[in-house]
């Protein structure tokens, strides 16, 4: 239950600067949801942090500072893990799903081999996998079964923080909900700290406690998950949040004018939706009766 | 058993794979027992015989020392095969290790890796085994390191490209994260998945190092007397080319057998690789030759639509494609139709068949996949045949959007050529009536700036450009349907909207039917005016958007709707969520596809498949067959359909398992 604390966090490919000033904190056992669309700098944000690229800025988990941590000791780089996008490239397709997760567990050599074997079938079933498939590679699991295997190897790593990069985008609907709720609950039962990197504002209320914007590489609001998707006082929050497409169908598409409006594509602040505090812009009065035209 | 047969079929199954073997397995007969059996022929001299000509005793003549060539060529197969062996080995060691070094040193340190190994490759590898051997002298050591040393530029740039394109893989990122070394990284991770194409890549080059090495020897800087390879019996025998010729053949032949056996061994190597590979015929995405259509035999054929004008009427659309056992087929059973100016939404998770459908539908389904239906009409002209109308009619009338717009246009080819281009062929307007109608589809999709748009490539333009530009060319002809394949899952949520809308709009103003393919029901709620809701291949539901979503019918709707996250759901629920997969293409049940996941099924729906029925407005249960014409109505394929929202409720509420314990 340790926390992370993220100062003035800077990437630079080139001249291009990626990730620019980013500050926050995760209160231990909190879940801080990173959202922004494409180019935002959010996948970068946690590979900066996951010591995966190069930054400058403070990173710390519980007071530890991780870069000089790291230096001095290459297990330190365990003490925070991350689930990727992609289910499908981030297993060896050479290993077994249990090669996979003996390859995270702390002190392979102390361990007797059937104490090793146990935590493999426990770590399987804290994810909800059928350890019967542990000889299986990955290419014989559905994307889904794939991602809790993924999951299952950064917890084996026993981590302090917990860094969750887009994991249900490459997900189907009903998948992605099992996903989100195994995460969910073992964030919940284990305590872990946690990063959920998300382009779907839909998903953020379910898992996250506290929620930043970045756009640009930049932070843009930070704060309460509810609050910030209720009443969003930045215009690009804003504009995120009035983007996001409902199942009820009463967000600002259809029909609407904002749309035909911006020609431009990613606008700053679209024209089409207010910039000022308040409800989130629900415009679909009217939405139902097309539907029922049609 | 299956991957036996596969061996089996590689190394005997055609031609080229019976010589690999059969060579292959000779030449190591010989390196191995030529030592026995014709050893004292080729070492024992006798002055008596020297340089005779062939004979019965001595096939190929003899040599000065009156040694048998044919012997000495045959025992010579042992030196000049472990030879290129090793040489061959050093090659691989020495380059594989250069090329995993800069798979996963630092930035500079891989620039100057690679700038190394492109400086070595510009040099021929004879030249550099002639430079390496006069470095280390002559004789069988020094030549082996040489031509060791020429061949490692090409095993290194081999496995630096393969090793980069590993390394970016997020499973590298997790190995580094657990703290492992790099040595542990490239020995458990990178190696592994290079290794085949490095091993093709060295049996092919064996077949090179016995070349070199011969050359090396001809040219005297390899094997030494009076040790021997094939290179020094060349030279030997060119000494007296005019007095006996077959002293040079000799050796020649063996060259060029072993040569030949290599490379012939690296294609069956290949094969073995490419068989072990997960290679399925899947339907091509976006091009493709037309697939074989065929009409099934059903009693339904013939009658008009009863008085409505349909656009596009599908029923019961069945597409197959050859598998291991039998067949397999992703679509099942679609039926659906669609009006003028209808806006449709077809959604569906992986594995339901929706892109199959649209791909059938464009005649795009690919040679051994067939497409069969009872029906298959889009404005009246039937599909399932090829014919000149059906040409004439989904070239003009259907326009095509696909989800990365980035793979649809030529990357050589300027956006207003890909405009343009189809203008002038299909509709015969010249080029400057073209250009003009191009310019106005691209004010159209509002994309800002369209003359420099028109002279621009597509990689100077957004992800969201470049779909507007799809569309335009989707819609530059006119067509009277529009099909758009996830048109939006690639794009951000704010450019999302643009597009929608964008599709919205333009179908509504020139009234152009859309079929909207989508996994997220929140798109095509926010798009269509009606969804088809596809399962294992099947329509499940066919139904208004609004009375879709308000109340879905079909348990598999309300457990997709019910797991669609949404912005303003509270944040203490846990999405409801369904247990176990889709069944896959090749299995064939006789019950309905769902039931195995259906909190609701019984013995009945395992038994028996419910067909899309209509349903009345208010009556469960008093269904009727639709067949192909959904129409404006409400149709379901479940036997228990879920009518009324208390039903719904108690599904989502209780009846849905939670992620298994």
């Amino acid at each position: 239950m340790r926390d992370l604390h993220v100062a003035g966090l800077t990437v630079r490919y080139g001249d291009f600067t990626a990730v620019d000033q980013v500050s926050f904190d995760v209160p231990g056992g909190k879940v801080l949801g990173l959202a922004g669309e494409s180019g935002s700098g959010k996948s970068t944000v946690a590979r900066a942090i996951a010591g995966l690229v190069r930054s400058r800025g403070t990173v710390q988990v519980g007071g530890t500072d991780l870069r000089r941590a790291r230096r001095r000791d290459a297990q330190a780089r365990r003490i925070v893990q991350m689930i990727f996008q992609d289910p499908t490239s981030s297993l060896d397709p050479r290993f077994t799903v249990r090669e996979c997760i003996l390859e995270a567990l702390p002190g392979r050599r102390a361990g007797s081999r059937r104490s090793m074997t146990e935590r493999v079938e426990e770590l399987l079933s804290v994810v909800a996998l059928d350890p019967a498939i542990s000889a299986m590679p990955p290419r014989m699991l559905s994307g889904g079964q794939r991602q809790r295997v993924a999951i299952a190897r950064a917890l084996a790593a026993e981590p302090e923080v917990l860094i969750a990069d887009e994991v249900t985008a490459s997900l189907d609907v009903s998948v992605q909900a099992v996903v989100l709720n195994l995460l969910k609950r073992i964030q919940g039962e284990l305590g872990l700290t946690m990063l959920f990197i998300t382009h779907n504002l839909a998903v953020v209320r379910y898992i996250c406690d506290d929620l930043a914007i970045l756009n640009q590489g930049k932070l843009v609001e930070h704060g309460p998950a509810g609050q910030l998707l209720d009443q969003p006082q930045d215009p690009y929050t804003a504009a995120l949040v009035g983007a996001v497409l409902r199942p009820g169908g009463q967000s600002a598409v259809n029909g609407a004018p904002s749309a035909s409006g911006q020609p431009q594509d990613a606008p700053a602040v679209p024209v089409g939706v207010p910039a000022p505090a308040g409800q989130p812009k629900r415009s679909g009065e009217t939405r139902d009766d097309d539907h029922l035209r049609g | 058993m299956g991957a036996q047969r596969n061996w089996y079929r590689s190394l005997w199954g055609s031609p080229s794979a019976i010589a690999a073997t059969v060579l292959v397995g000779g030449l190591v007969f010989v390196a191995v027992a030529a030592g026995w059996l014709w050893g004292h022929g080729a070492t024992a001299s006798n002055v008596a015989i020297s340089s005779e000509g062939p004979s019965a005793a001595h096939l190929l003549g003899t040599d000065p020392l009156g040694r048998d060539i044919l012997d000495r060529t045959l025992v010579a197969t042992r030196s000049s095969l472990v030879l290129a062996v090793l040489a061959t080995a050093t090659g691989g060691v020495v380059g594989v290790g250069l090329g995993m070094l800069s798979a996963v040193a630092g930035p500079v340190m891989r620039r100057l890796l690679g700038a190394l190994i492109s400086l070595l490759l510009s040099f021929p590898a004879l030249l550099l085994a002639i430079f390496f051997a006069v470095i280390f002298g002559v004789g069988s050591a020094a030549s082996v390191i040489a031509v060791g040393a020429s061949f490692a530029p090409g095993f290194a740039r081999l496995t630096q490209t393969l090793g980069a394109s590993i390394a970016d893989r997020e499973f590298i990122h997790a190995a580094r994260l657990l703290g492992k070394s790099r040595w542990y990284v490239i020995r458990r991770h990178l190696l592994p998945n290079v290794a085949e194409p490095i091993v093709l890549y060295g049996t092919v080059h064996v077949g090179q190092a016995i070349l070199v090495l011969a050359g090396l020897s001809f040219l005297g800087l390899g094997v030494q007397l009076p040790a021997y390879d094939w290179g020094s019996l060349l030279e030997q025998g060119l000494a007296r080319v005019y007095e006996s010729p077959a002293g040079v053949v000799a050796p020649a032949v063996a060259i060029a057998v072993a040569g030949l056996a290599c490379n012939l061994a690296g294609e069956v190597w290949a094969d073995i690789i490419g068989r072990s590979g997960s290679a399925r015929p899947v339907a091509s995405r976006r091009t493709g030759r037309k697939g074989q259509v065929t009409s099934a035999p059903a009693g339904a054929s013939g009658e008009r639509p009863d008085g409505a004008d349909w656009l596009l009427r599908v029923d019961g659309l069945r597409v197959c494609f050859p598998a291991a056992a039998g067949e397999s087929a992703p679509v099942r059973d679609v039926s659906f139709t669609i009006r003028p100016g209808e806006r449709l939404g077809i959604v569906g998770e992986s594995g339901s068949g929706k892109s199959l459908t649209a791909l059938a539908i464009a005649g795009l389904v690919r040679a051994p996949g067939r497409v069969e239906a009872r029906r298959l009409e889009f404005l009246g002209v039937d599909l399932l045949r090829p014919s000149p109308q059906r040409s004439k009619v989904l070239g003009r009338n259907l326009g095509l959007v696909f989800q990365d717009p980035g793979g649809t246009l030529n990357p050589a080819v300027r956006i207003g050529t890909h405009l343009r281009e189809p203008a002038q062929a299909h509709l015969g307007m010249s080029r400057k009536a073209a250009k003009a109608r191009a310019l106005a589809a691209l004010e159209m999709v509002l994309l800002p700036e369209p003359l420099r748009r028109y002279r621009q490539h597509q990689h100077e333009l957004s992800g969201g450009m470049r779909q507007r530009v799809s569309i335009a060319i989707g819609l530059a002809a006119e067509p009277r349907l529009l099909l758009a394949d996830e048109p939006t899952t690639a794009l951000d949520v704010l450019v999302q909207r643009d597009i929608l809308g964008l599709l919205v709009r333009l179908s509504t103003e020139r009234s152009t039917g859309l079929v909207l393919i989508s996994h997220d029901l929140a798109v095509v709620a926010e798009t269509c005016e009606r969804a088809v809701v596809m399962y294992a291949g099947f329509v499940v539901e066919d139904a208004p958007v609004a009375v879709l979503l308000g109340a879905p019918a079909h348990p598999y709707t309300a457990a997709l709707l019910a797991a669609t996250p949404d912005i303003a759901r509270g944040p203490d629920q846990t999405l409801p969520t369904v247990d176990g997969r889709v069944p896959g293409p090749e299995q064939d049940l006789a019950g309905c596809y769902f039931a195995a996941r259906c909190p609701l099924a019984t013995d009945r729906c395992r038994a028996e498949r419910p067909p899309l029925l209509r349903l009345a407005s208010r009556a469960p249960g008093g269904a009727d067959p639709v067949g192909g014409d959904g129409g404006s109505g409400r149709s379901v394929a479940c036997w228990y359909p879920l009518v009324g929202g208390g039903r719904f409720r108690s599904l989502t509420g209780a009846g849905q398992a939670e992620v298994a314990e």
